[in-house]
């Protein structure tokens, strides 16, 4: 067999590597933002629970950690920021699935206006939050 | 005259090399150069053990695909002075094992290729032969796709293909959709059955990659996502 040699599962190669291209980091931010939000959701879920369970009084003071210490708050922006990129990116992709804007120009300019309008909505936010 | 090109090449001969390195080389510049006139130019006057592969120099047989600067190129059909520097790295196509320098081992890809049967079968049972009109939707876009040349750029690109090594890849999908749109193939439905899998379709995450780097333009990504929707009718036996 030709090239057998090289044919062997350990044989060298170099991986692909696209880091220019917009809908790779539209694609690892994605990921990277599920994940986050499956954590958030498994930790949220915890907390909640486990406070409400051990009673009301550990369920106020809970609650009153968390909507009042300013990391947290700051947390809450991020969460809001990860659900924004999540959400609307998973629209974008979706478009893709009913065959809309599935051409290399049109993908990229579909995501930069869907994180426009993300970042829009995210500094709007930031702005009530900060109760501007 | 114009300063020289500063190109670093990658070498590597399993036999007798350890790792792989990276070889400098100063190359003078000409109008219209192509990437492929430097490694050729390298080849004739400053190292002819360099090894890479190419035929027909007019981006149709597919054979100079190469990793420049960052992407999977045609080495004849980029212009050094489209790569915008003077520095110039050239690698052998990610994703594929490396026979010598720059030439890969095609026969992972190829084997993909010919898991989706890569020709069309005729249907015995018709007395007439089956037309499909010039001017057709199906017919002008089964004809951009079937531009592919399989030169490996697609293949190299994709990072599923990175991850996963029984993933059909861009080019082989791409080629199936060309055939499963095809109304007068016999083997439409066996083919989609190969392509509806964990490793075929679904193993796409429409980056794009494929697209991006493309020679010929093609957009794989868009038979694969047309494919996903064919392998959802089917479930529901809308797709014949």
């Amino acid at each position: 067999m030709p090239n057998s040699h090289v044919m062997s599962a350990d044989a060298f190669r170099t991986r692909s590597q696209m880091w220019d291209a917009t809908g790779m980091w539209a694609w690892v931010l994605h990921r990277i933002t599920g994940l986050g939000l499956v954590f958030y959701i498994i930790l949220h879920t915890i907390l909640m629970a486990g406070s409400l369970l051990s009673g009301k009084e550990d369920f106020d003071s809970t609650l009153s950690i968390l909507m009042g210490h300013p990391v947290f708050e700051f947390l809450d922006i991020l969460l809001l920021g990860t659900v924004l990129y999540h959400g609307l990116n998973g629209i974008r992709i979706l478009l893709f699935d009913i065959g809309i804007g599935v051409r290399v120009r049109t993908q990229k300019d579909l995501f930069w206006i869907f994180m426009g309008v993300g970042a829009i909505l995210w500094f709007w936010s930031i702005l009530l939050k900060l109760g501007w | 005259m114009c300063k020289p090109l500063q190109v670093k090449v990658f070498r590597f001969n399993p036999e007798s090399d350890v790792a792989p390195k990276f070889d400098d080389f100063e190359v003078p510049v000409f109008d219209n150069m192509a990437v492929l006139d430097v490694v050729i130019h390298i080849q004739n006057y400053l190292d002819r053990s360099l090894s890479f592969r190419f035929s027909c120099r007019i981006g149709m047989c597919g054979s100079c695909a190469m990793y420049v600067n960052g992407r999977a190129r045609l080495a004849c059909r980029t212009q050094v002075s489209s790569l915008k520097t003077r520095d110039i790295t050239i690698m052998p196509l990610p994703n594929f094992p490396i026979i010598r320098d720059l030439v890969v081992d095609m026969e992972p890809f190829f084997d993909k290729w010919k898991k989706i049967k890569p020709y069309y079968v005729p249907k015995r049972e018709l007395d007439e032969p089956v037309t499909v009109q010039p001017n057709s939707n199906e017919r002008e876009f089964i004809d951009d796709m079937l531009d592919c040349i399989s030169c490996g750029c697609c293949y190299s690109a994709c990072s599923m293909v990175a991850t996963n090594k029984d993933y059909l890849g861009p080019a082989a999908l791409n080629r199936a959709y060309t055939l499963i749109a095809d109304k007068r193939d016999a083997i439409r439905v066996e083919r989609l059955k190969v392509v509806d899998r964990s490793y075929g379709v679904w193993r796409c995450h429409t980056q794009f990659n494929c697209a991006e780097v493309c020679p010929k333009n093609i957009v794989p990504t868009r038979s694969i996502q047309n494919l996903k929707r064919r392998c959802v009718l089917k479930k529901f036996g809308i797709f014949k």
